[in-house]
């Protein structure tokens, strides 16, 4: 049984993919590839397709060449590659981003690129957990269960992760063709805002959050600020959104439930790890220590902000 | 029949039980100003580390600083990813953890301790708290449950729907049972994982007098004529999550309640404004909430930190931020405007944060009062925040405490000892006879004739002594049985009895002190001199062997 990661990033491949196919296309068969019907369109093809998983070893190399020999002269191929880390080519093992565009260049294919998958096998967050990986994904699990953080972790792939480098993910959609490039979905900022607003108010989706900051994103300086992006929400869409469940909104009231749960998460891994019967007693204090902690850096690192 | 001891926290909700409590139970209560007080009133109750062992706590006191760096060390070998907002912040955490910790653990082992120390006894019955989040609570509890006691909290405060689920320190019931006021506190803890079978719903005995008070009854507050308002003003903690926004989200909602009230007096200038602060911002804030209202152009008639029962019923309206005032003043008949804020129903008028919106809903609740769909709109308010609000909480929470206590698991044949050791410690010689009143152990009969013999009930004392002698009690139990004899004069009997002692004990300084005095008493002072002094170097505080010393050398 796969994670709940491992399954929403599997979708994304196989909607990435079977957006590409065809009614003439080929598509590879690919033993425990993403989960697409192989298709035996007649050579020469418009779309080859091949669903094989990039980290499963195999010779890459040479499956891509087979395709390039079914390939239309203007047709389109399209396949995952590991994201992350470049890779050495070899010939019986993963298959490489750099390896695969040194084919498609070799061969006069113009390359397009959709990274995915952040926390993929090959994702730098993934293996810069180290020690802490199979603690970290087990609990990423459990907060997938819930449908709004599937639903706002399907957000955060489609427009964020899309914008990030390839190195920066775990997987990439690589789309080469001589002809015309089709288009790949392009990562929408507004869209984005617009989907997570009504998400930012829904608590385990704001735990999920808390998560992903504190314990994927910061701890290796990650460099991206989650609570500065609170500040970006649409005020008036809030207020409008929030009035409607008889609640008012307040500029920064997105960055103050970050905070709670953040905090809170800090306590409750201290109680975790002290492992210890009378810690597990100082909850309140805990909280109450790292919401001072908190409190103390956003006073530095984040500028006032005007409720009104 | 000794009666059994119930555990009270004093916060609001518990402080209306406990007259009814101490008919049933001796109440145990954290603080030995407390008891004293509730004694001073004639209700029956101890201070909670009355029963505590005075080594054990030592022991604690002397374990309790090692422990910082043991957890410490244990947290550096720990996976944990210390990271907020983008960066690692793993020594400012450990810091702020290490200072938690340094703070907190020597009071935590010992609230555990008199918690085993209270359930050892056998006789406590319940666990009542107003909070159960706290560190103290937390650890009380943990220690009680251990013992098998049930616990119950009574809860005091709005639950508002606006706090994070599963991240927020009282999202989760850490006693067995909680009383809650209404259905809305109900939900509230059904929606964070709480089980149904938890939750009852008693009303909150705190409001008990509220929902029999009529807002005539209240004693007047001596403001000229005119519809009175009263803005509260809230008070936030250091440690908030976000307290900037927090703290400018507050301001701004009582900027708009005095925009509000200033507005209103344009065209009603016979409105009287009084200020309320909270009552935990120090009198010291009082100056400053004063020259903003006036800044706002909402001069204050008052500000009033008295009897708040009496404001609020002879308000015409209240303005306040989230707080159980609303719930308060609505059960008094008394309307509310929330700046910003929406209570369940809608009894309470909510109103954007601008002085306009405010002034408005003051203006509508001013016609409120008296009126009967205001009446319908607040028992059905009351109804949600309090249940049947009829006064009775009191009593069926008291019946919900009882059913409670009678489930307690009670121990086994319980070692009294220990808690009798302790009380001896302690000097109460009473509660050490009442203790050990049916315990035929040595010990127990050697420490329950020492009791007696202090309590200056020697003919009591003296058949106890001899009862634990031949029970096989050891040299306390003779030196105890030799000074008894020593004081009515047999005096014979009396030094063979003290020379078993002082031979199973060489280090009993009441048996060589009884020694000496009897050869003083018969005249050879060569002897008892040496005798004394032996018994001084054993222990240098006994009175008995340095008085009859500072007399054979008079």
């Amino acid at each position: 049984m796969s994670s709940r990661w491992a399954r929403l990033a599997e979708r994304r491949a196989t909607a990435l993919l079977g957006a590409l196919q065809t009614p003439s296309a080929r598509v590879l068969d690919a033993l425990g590839g993403f989960p697409l019907e192989a298709a035996s369109g007649a050579a020469p093809c418009d779309v080859v397709i091949d669903p094989a998983r990039p980290e499963q070893p195999d010779d890459h190399g040479a499956r891509l060449r087979a395709m390039i020999a079914d390939c239309a002269p203007d047709g389109t191929l399209a396949l995952v590659a590991c994201g992350g880390p470049a890779q050495p080519a070899s010939p019986c093992g993963p298959r490489s981003l750099g390896a695969t565009r040194a084919i498609l260049d070799a061969h006069g294919f113009t390359v397009a690129l959709l990274p995915f998958d952040v926390l993929g096998p090959c994702a730098p967050l993934r293996l810069g957990l180290g020690v802490r990986r199979e603690r970290v994904l087990a609990e990423l699990d459990a907060h997938l269960a819930a449908s709004s953080v599937r639903r706002a972790a399907r957000l955060v792939e489609a427009h964020l992760v899309a914008g990030l480098a390839p190195e920066e993910t775990g997987r990439v959609l690589v789309v080469g063709t001589r002809g015309r490039v089709p288009l790949l979905p392009v990562p929408d900022r507004a869209v984005f805002a617009a989907g997570m607003l009504p998400l930012l108010h829904d608590d385990a989706v704001m735990r999920w959050l808390a998560f992903v900051d504190t314990e994927l994103l910061s701890p290796v300086g990650a460099g991206i600020g989650l609570l500065a992006a609170m500040r970006d929400v649409d005020g008036t869409a809030a207020q409008t959104l929030l009035q409607a469940r008889g609640r008012w909104w307040a500029r920064d009231l997105e960055v103050q439930r970050l905070v709670e749960a953040s905090a809170h998460r800090l306590a409750c891994r201290t109680i975790a790890a002290l492992d210890d019967p009378v810690a597990a007693t100082l909850e309140y204090e805990l909280v109450s220590a790292m919401n001072a902690l908190a409190n103390r850096w956003l006073a530095d690192e984040l500028p006032p902000c005007n409720v009104r | 029949m000794q009666r059994p001891l119930i555990f009270v926290s004093c916060g609001a909700p518990v402080v209306p039980l406990l007259a009814g409590l101490a008919t049933r139970y001796v109440l145990v209560v954290p603080d030995g100003g407390i008891a004293e007080q509730l004694r001073a009133g004639g209700i029956d109750a101890v201070p909670w580390q009355q029963f505590t062992d005075p080594a054990r706590v030592a022991a604690i006191r002397e374990r309790a600083p090692r422990l910082p760096d043991a957890l410490l060390a244990r947290l550096d070998a720990a996976d944990v990813g210390w990271g907020f907002a983008g960066r690692g912040r793993g020594e400012a955490c450990r810091n702020a953890i290490r200072e938690v910790l340094e703070r907190t653990l020597a009071t935590q082992l010992l609230v555990g301790e008199i918690g085993r120390s209270l359930a050892a006894t056998g006789r406590l019955a319940a666990v009542v708290l107003h909070e159960d989040v706290t560190p103290p609570a937390r650890a009380l509890l943990a220690a009680t449950r251990d013992a098998g006691v049930p616990s119950l909290h009574l809860p005091h405060g709005v639950y508002a729907r606006e706090r994070l689920v599963g991240a927020d320190v009282h999202g989760t019931l850490h006693a067995d049972v909680v009383a809650v006021g209404g259905c809305m506190q109900r939900e509230w803890f059904l929606s964070r994982g709480v089980a149904a079978d938890r939750i009852v719903v008693t009303g909150n005995p705190a409001w008990d007098r509220l929902c029999m008070l009529s807002r005539h009854d209240a004693p007047p507050i001596g403001l000229p004529p005119g519809p009175v308002v009263t803005v509260a003003a809230s008070w936030i903690g250091a440690d908030s999550a976000h307290r900037q926004h927090v703290e400018a989200l507050h301001d701004a909602m009582m900027a708009a309640a005095l925009d509000g009230v200033a507005r209103l007096r344009a065209t009603v200038p016979s409105l009287r404004l009084v200020l309320r602060p909270h009552p935990s911002a120090p009198a010291s804030s009082d100056a400053s909430l004063m020259t903003r209202a006036a800044a706002a152009g909402a001069v204050p008639d008052r500000i009033e930190r008295g009897d708040g029962v009496a404001l609020l019923a002879r308000s015409d309206a209240l303005v306040t931020l989230p707080s159980t005032l609303a719930i308060e003043a609505i059960l008094l008949g008394t309307p509310v405007v929330a700046p910003g804020f929406a209570y369940d129903g809608d009894a309470v008028r909510s109103a954007d944060r601008d002085g306009a919106s405010v002034a408005a809903a003051l203006e509508a609740s001013l016609g409120d009062v008296g009126s009967s769909a205001f009446a319908l709109r607040c028992a059905t308010f009351a109804t949600r925040y309090n249940g049947p609000s009829d006064g009775g909480a009191g009593e069926r929470v008291l019946a919900l405490i009882d059913a409670l206590a009678a489930r307690a698991v009670r121990p086994g044949p319980v070692d009294a000892l220990a808690p009798a050791r302790a009380l001896a410690a302690g000097g109460h010689w009473d509660e050490v006879v009442a203790a050990l009143q049916d315990d035929v152990r040595p010990d127990a009969l050697a420490l329950c004739a020492e009791a007696l013999a202090r309590l200056g009930r020697p003919t009591e004392a003296e058949p106890c002594f001899r009862r634990a002698v031949a029970a096989g009690a050891g040299a306390e139990a003779r030196a105890g049985l030799g000074l008894l004899l020593l004081e009515r004069g047999a005096h014979a009997e009396a030094e063979a009895v003290l020379a078993q002692a002082a031979d199973i004990d060489p280090s009993s300084d009441l048996a060589w002190c009884g020694l000496g005095v009897l050869a003083a008493l018969r005249g050879d002072r060569d002897g008892a001199v040496p005798l004394l002094r032996r018994a001084l170097a054993i222990n240098p505080a006994n009175p008995d062997a340095r008085g009859a010393l500072d007399a054979l050398a008079g």
